[in-house]
């Protein structure tokens, strides 16, 4: 029984001290891993820096209005071009076919506002 | 202590007790053997449940710690993972456009002892990094040194190109940078710092301590497109017109959040050095200027809130006003008796003069009080204009102040007192840090909402058919005020140099945009007739501008008034029917 249980702790004892060997030089071994990825975090926290920067300085706005005014055939949009949706016909294969096609109002503007004196006088 | 004699065999012995006693004392011996005994195992329990509770407790705790004990484990990482890497805080736009960073800079240097042939080596180095000159290069190479930099901060591709030479005896050292993407255009507002990363200006030196270590990005409630916007116009009339300076400001009448604040010459805020004392001086916030005709706004809002003249009130503008020493004039003058509206659309002076005369000169101090044009504006830099007051405050200041002169004030701080006229009365606090989204902003009521309503209308009235109908951007409903003075000149108002100066908002059916602009010392040419007022000079600087930005911030476009219908609402003697006294 003595004898049992004293080959019980050794055997016990020594798969503790291999496994505590084993859990540490895991841990150093991580350890070593994680420092690596710290590393090239930073590298790419640098190069994400670099990169904002420079996608910044591409977007100057004098920048841009070069590239169109080279590339693109587009100039500034008047107030004139823009209406609201509603105020376009529908096409013609979506409009029911014995409707009378309406003209486009004159402008798809909001309606103008005249001052009122009884709304603009303020209270005496 | 419990006696349990009877279980106890001779074997069991103790070490340290004597040798095994004679028979005949054995019971009295075997008594304090026992005893000895009985203390040793009570020790020995002890001391092993003292030690078994030890462990226990360590037990849980690794327990605890393997299992529990995670929960700040990722944020203790992170901490780790930045520590290395706190840089200076980055500035960005409203719409997050990086205006100011940080970056790990390299600067090379070398150890010229270690440096075999110099010249070849200057040849190589300048091949990569262009501004280097070569003999001067050499130079340093072949000195008896063991230190000398060639140049600090190089871009990331100078020093992928450096390294590429694999030269020995040329090293780097880690530096922090500071960037400025867009350089000039914002510079007098972000500011700059100083070789170790001090703020010396502008934002840069407000958030100072802030922006050391901050990992969060400073917004700022600037739009880099309007401020473009804003930049090239100013530009372009300060070029049509031989100006020497200019100023444009944008604010959001009902946040108070300045979207551009523009002051021309400009700077590059990487080489600030290189900047002369006229570009490194904001002109929007530091500067102070007589406003002129703009001010018009203040004194006919002051008048009509208070109901110290009515809409059809008249006044008589044939002839010039003489107090003291002085004399006001009209600059276009009408000979007639002008109705209060008119005054305001034609901006007569003379029509002023009296309006303000007309509430006194103690409402007009408390009006501007209110306004905040008599107190410093109170905005995120350290680079704010003391507005210039009379003192005292007599009654021929308050004549000229009533049209903009006698009182000096920044742009910053006239553009919050418009937007208080315009967005119903209230005067909320400018600032250049973005506002919260839905952020409640709390304002001062300065006049009512009736009274800013009839402004909106008597300002649009001047864009449709008064001074500022060069400011008419069609569908944005702009309606402002033109503004044209003399500077003044040591204590004299010079004849050749003015400010012209237009501020506007729109649109008028419920102001969105304040949008101010100013041209220091412009010159009139052919093409306007040798005027260089704020109706030829700043107004087509307003048009251009809104109709810029109007697609851009979502205004919807209106269609045009009906002018005639518009003037016959608001100026008594153009109305259709007689208009009855309101009072």
């Amino acid at each position: 029984m003595t004898r049992f249980s004293t080959t019980l702790w050794v055997v016990i004892a020594c798969a503790a001290a291999l496994g505590l060997f084993y859990v540490k030089h895991e841990v150093q071994r991580v350890e070593g891993e994680l420092i690596h990825a710290e590393r090239l975090v930073k590298d790419e926290q640098r190069a994400l820096r670099v990169l904002k920067a420079e996608w910044s300085y591409l977007n100057k706005p004098e920048r841009i209005a070069d590239l169109a005014q080279r590339h693109l055939e587009l100039g500034p949009m008047g107030a004139e071009r823009v209406v609201r949706l509603e105020l376009i016909p529908p096409r013609d294969h979506e409009r029911a076919p014995e409707a009378v096609p309406e003209a486009l109002p004159e402008s798809g503007h909001d309606p103008a506002i005249t001052p009122t004196l009884a709304s603009a006088r303020p209270a005496q | 202590m419990i006696r349990r004699t009877a279980h106890y065999s001779p074997p069991c012995h103790p070490s340290g007790l004597g040798p095994q006693p004679d028979r005949t004392a054995l019971i009295h011996l075997e008594g304090v053997a026992k005893e000895a005994l009985e203390t040793g195992r009570t020790r020995l329990m002890v001391t092993g449940l003292v030690f078994a509770l030890a462990f226990f407790v360590i037990g849980l705790r690794l327990v605890e710690v393997g299992l529990f004990g995670a929960s700040d484990a990722p944020q203790l990482a992170r901490q780790i993972a930045n520590a290395g890497t706190a840089m200076r805080g980055d500035i960005v736009d409203r719409n997050g456009i990086l205006l100011a960073t940080s970056m790990r800079s390299a600067s090379l240097f070398a150890d010229p002892r270690q440096i075999r042939n110099p010249a070849q080596t200057a040849e190589l180095v300048a091949s990569v990094v262009p501004d280097l000159s070569k003999p001067d290069l050499a130079a340093k190479l072949a000195d008896d040194k063991s230190f000398v930099w060639i140049k600090r901060n190089l871009t990331p591709r100078q020093q992928h190109g450096v390294n590429r030479l694999g030269i020995p005896g040329l090293y780097f050292k880690a530096e922090e940078q500071r960037i400025y993407p867009h350089g000039p255009l914002v510079s007098q507002v972000v500011g700059f710092t100083d070789i170790d990363n001090n703020g010396l200006a502008g934002i840069e030196r407000a958030f100072d301590d802030a922006l050391n270590g901050a990992a969060e990005p400073l917004e700022l409630s600037l739009d880099l497109r309007i401020q473009h916007i804003m930049a090239e116009e100013l530009a372009a009339a300060m070029d049509e017109f031989r100006a020497i300076g200019g100023a444009g400001v944008v604010l959001d009448a009902t946040t108070g959040e300045i979207l551009a604040l523009v002051s021309l010459p400009t700077f590059d805020p990487e080489r600030p050095g290189a900047a002369g004392k006229e570009a490194l001086f904001n002109r929007a916030s530091l500067g102070v200027y007589e406003m002129g005709s703009v001010f018009k706004i203040f004194t006919t809002a002051m008048a009509l809130d208070q109901g110290s003249v009515a809409l059809e009130d008249g006044f008589d503008v044939s002839k010039p006003i003489r107090v003291a020493r002085y004399t006001i004039r009209d600059f276009k003058p009408k000979n007639r008796v002008l109705s209060v509206p008119e005054i305001f659309v034609y901006s007569s002076n003379i029509g002023t003069v009296h309006i303000a005369m007309a509430a006194g000169t103690q409402s007009q101090r408390t009006f501007l009080g209110q306004l905040g044009l008599t107190a410093p504006a109170r905005i995120e830099l350290p680079e704010i204009g003391q507005p210039m007051l009379p003192s005292p405050w007599r009654e021929i200041n308050t004549m000229t102040i009533s049209y903009g002169h006698g009182l000096a004030v920044t742009p910053v701080q006239l553009t919050g007192a418009v937007g208080a006229v315009v967005n119903g009365g209230e005067l909320r606090p400018t600032t250049l840090l973005k506002r919260l989204h839905g952020e409640a902003v709390l304002g001062e009521r300065v006049i009512r909402p009736e009274t800013s309503e009839l402004m909106r209308g008597l300002m649009r009235l001047v864009v449709l058919s008064g001074t500022g109908r060069k400011a008419n951007a069609p569908g944005y409903q702009v309606g402002g005020k033109t503004g044209t003075a003399d500077k003044l000149v040591g204590r004299r108002y010079a004849d050749d140099a003015r400010i012209a100066s237009f501020v506007g908002a729109f649109p008028m059916r419920d102001p969105r945009y304040v949008v101010f602009a100013m041209v220091d010392e412009p010159k009139g040419h052919e093409g306007t007739h040798g005027y260089a007022t704020g109706g030829w000079v700043a107004a087509p600087v307003i048009r251009r501008v809104v109709e810029r930005m109007g697609p851009l911030v979502g205004i919807h476009p209106s269609a045009p008034e009906d002018v005639a219908a518009f003037e016959a609402a608001l100026i008594p003697s153009k109305a259709k029917e007689p208009i009855v006294a309101a009072n």
